[in-house]
């Protein structure tokens, strides 16, 4: 394990100048993602981030990388402060993800997707049971 | 950890000294099956504000000409911290463990030379 140092890439490098670079807020955060049918599924909320611990030594030699989309309701932390529990996330395995681009193209259907339950049952038991509520309009 | 941790918190050097809030965080994507590991590289720092916007602050975009100058003048020497720097993540602050090199955010701005 080997702690803080100085840069190993040229500085340069850290502007990202090829293009592989993604900022989270610019590129991933809030973006659309749909599932292996192109139906929407919902929108990226926060990220699960594997090799970094809150208050440990960060390891050098095995830099942090994204290993799930979390999905849940954010939006209240965002008005109000704070954070949401861990247990109120659903997460997107990263191996879920089949493309990054303007929206986020998963591999599953939507429909076997856990993190996107509670849309579901909404639009079951409670959309469908509105006069109109299960077709498209006419 | 998750990304929203690292998302407006403080940056220290290792002697308490406050070099401004993480607005964004920068990962490298990778090889790999699907979209490819994406890999921690940087934290974007800026010393005077705490909003990300969207683009402006990183001299690509520049129009309207009014709003990108506020943003510019928000985000004023906003710069890079290689990853490689940070020591620890606590609670609402990154400390550094090495002195960072000035890296600016503003691709238009040259790194300063002898770093």
């Amino acid at each position: 394990m080997s702690g803080a140092r100085r840069p190993s890439k040229p500085l340069d490098w850290y502007r990202d100048p090829d293009g592989r670079g993604l900022d989270a807020r610019l590129h991933l955060l809030d973006r659309q993602m749909l599932d292996r049918d192109g139906v929407p599924v919902s929108t990226v909320d926060d990220a699960e981030l594997d090799g970094v611990e809150l208050g440990e030594p960060v390891d050098h030699d095995h830099p942090p990388t994204v290993s799930a989309i979390l999905v849940g309701a954010a939006v209240l932390p965002r008005i109000f402060g704070g954070g949401m529990p861990r247990s109120r996330w659903a997460r997107i395995g990263w191996e879920q993800v089949a493309d990054l681009d303007t929206v986020i193209e998963l591999r599953e259907s939507a429909e076997e997707i856990d993190a996107v339950w509670l849309e579901r049952w909404i639009r079951d038991r409670v959309i469908a049971r509105i006069p109109g509520g299960s077709h498209d309009p006419e | 950890m998750i990304l929203s941790d690292l998302l407006g918190s403080v940056v220290r050097t290792e002697d308490g000294a406050r070099l401004g809030h993480v607005v964004d965080v920068r990962f490298r994507r990778g090889q790999g099956r699907g979209a490819g590991s994406l890999t921690l590289i940087a934290l974007i720092v800026s010393p005077h504000s705490r909003m990300s916007f969207y683009g402006y602050e990183r001299g690509r975009v520049n129009g309207p000409a009014v709003v990108a100058k506020a943003i510019e003048w928000a985000h004023r020497r906003s710069r890079v911290i290689p990853w490689e720097c940070v020591q620890r993540v606590e609670r609402d602050a990154v400390i550094l463990g090495v002195e960072p090199p000035d890296i600016p955010l503003d691709v238009r701005r040259p790194i300063p030379p002898s770093q």
